[in-house]
């Protein structure tokens, strides 16, 4: 059971980390990071209504909101999907500044969870390896070794992505 | 692009009125299922009797009604909390008012006097908190929270706003710990007191610096989960971990200060000053201090371990 003062003390201190946090992962594309934390929020109000308040409701946020995603990027065809082939071995990339974010995470959504995970902390969150490895709790070595094989399978699927849009890289 | 990732402000203020809406809504059409049955008031009951029978009356009655719902009795805990307070309060006030008549006429020393004022400014320090309890206990019906990760209440923030009671408390403390020192020393030139009580104060110093230190690093830490920089399971090692280094630091200054202490009793000691019974219990001391001074070492290596993996 939740309170309305605690549900909007807890909006109020999560909504802008959590849009941060979904904007890359949306694509750069405003209304559907809009829609995924409306969604979200939405969502959090049915459960916290029942459950109560989890312990870090940002975490639990996050989670919802990123399942929410990869369910759109999984659905969307590949018809649909604007934007260039992201390049992976650029090493300046970021998605700031650089092109094919949409398609990046439409990849990622086709990927095993544990390798979507280390590539979106290592693209969105622009995190360093040292970074990663604290937080997944993994040696640097391991993290390298890993974000090397989950690029790869990003590879692939971006490459399938493409094949299916009707065209090459 | 940096400006996009931050909500639109007609974006948020929307979704704000739509979540209260909603649920305002969900409470009001759901509020006879979740009415208590006479079977769950009646359980409540035989728990408050059991308890008391058994002796935890204070923590279990209160920790279940809380769960059961009955915020109002919590409310009830807090203002009790605050009435005697402020009943304290009155009292130290008045021994304040003694204690420094007697001290104008010079039948207690200023120690005393700094001693009961000090009282007197924590237990305003306590009031305050008890506001705050109370307040956090009426806006959210809950017991209060000092969790460095519990949410926010609305525009109030009342974990970081103890700590910054704790904070005020602590350089109280130690205000008058250093006015303490001062009088300690001119003593010791005197050589009215044994240079042990000025070693001893000199560690009491210490200790309140570490635990102004501490609270410092707690409303960091705080901060840092209210924006989203720290997870629960981040913000508790960070806390445990900053607690075992200032307790690491305490130890080490510790075991530095009774060494001395040992040395100088011992030259005491060979000089027929002191008994070897004195001796031994300042030896004591030593073992003691090196003891906690590994112990605290042991743990902040654990907690920085946990933390790396």
């Amino acid at each position: 059971m939740i309170t309305e003062i605690e549900l909007v003390a807890t909006y109020r201190q999560t909504i802008q980390p959590l849009y941060a946090y979904i904007f890359h992962r949306a694509g750069g594309q405003r209304e559907l990071a809009e829609d995924t934390v409306q969604e979200t929020f939405m969502r959090a109000v049915s459960s916290w209504q029942e459950k109560g308040l989890p312990d870090v409701p940002l975490a639990w946020l996050k989670t919802v909101a990123r399942n929410l995603l990869v369910s759109h990027f999984r659905k969307l065809r590949p018809e649909h999907l604007t934007g260039s082939f992201p390049d992976l071995e650029d090493e300046d990339w970021s998605p700031e500044r650089s092109n094919g974010v949409l398609m990046l995470s439409c990849g990622m959504a086709r990927l095993k969870k544990n390798q979507a995970l280390l590539l979106e902390a290592f693209y969105f969150d622009e995190k360093s390896v040292r970074e990663i490895a604290r937080d997944f709790g993994l040696s640097e070595r391991a993290v390298e070794g890993r974000l090397r094989r989950a690029r790869l399978k990003l590879r692939r699927q971006l490459d399938r992505l493409m094949a299916e849009r009707g065209e090459d890289k | 692009m940096n400006e996009f990732k931050k909500a639109d402000d007609d974006f948020v203020r929307g979704l704000e009125w739509q979540l209260k809406t909603e649920i305002r809504r969900r409470q009001r059409f759901a509020s006879a299922k979740i009415r208590p049955s006479i079977l769950g008031v009646a359980r409540n009951a035989a728990v408050i009797t059991l308890c008391a029978a058994t002796g935890f009356a204070a923590a279990l009655t209160v920790e279940h009604l809380e769960n059961a719902g009955k915020k109002e009795l919590l409310k009830v805990r807090a203002e009790t909390a605050l009435e005697i307070m402020q009943a304290r309060q009155e009292v130290v006030g008045e021994i304040v008012n003694d204690i420094s008549q007697q001290a104008s006429r010079g039948l207690v020393n200023q120690t005393q006097l700094a001693e009961v004022e000090l009282q007197s400014e924590l237990v305003g320090f306590e009031i305050d908190r008890a506001r705050l309890d109370l307040e956090e206990v009426e806006l959210t019906g809950r017991s209060p929270d000092d969790k460095p990760y519990a949410p926010a209440v609305g525009r109030y923030d009342f974990v970081t706003a103890r700590l910054q009671i704790d904070l005020l408390a602590a350089r109280a403390r130690k205000r008058f710990i250093e006015a303490e020192m001062i009088h300690l020393r001119e003593l010791a030139r005197e050589g009215l007191v044994e240079a042990v009580q000025e070693r001893d104060m000199e560690l009491q110093i210490t200790q309140s610096e570490a635990q102004i230190e501490d609270i410092v690093r707690r409303i960091e830490l705080r901060h840092a989960y209210l924006k989203g920089d720290l997870t629960a399971r981040q913000v508790t090692l960070e806390e445990r971990r900053s607690q075992a280094r200032d307790r690491l630091e305490a130890a080490e200054k510790a075991v530095e200060l009774v060494t001395e202490n040992y040395e100088n009793t011992a030259a005491m000691r060979d000089e027929g000053l002191v008994s070897e019974t004195q001796l031994k219990e300042v030896g004591f001391q030593l073992v003691t201090a090196r003891a906690e001074a590994r112990l605290a070492r042991a743990e902040l290596d654990y907690l920085e371990n946990a933390i790396r993996e």
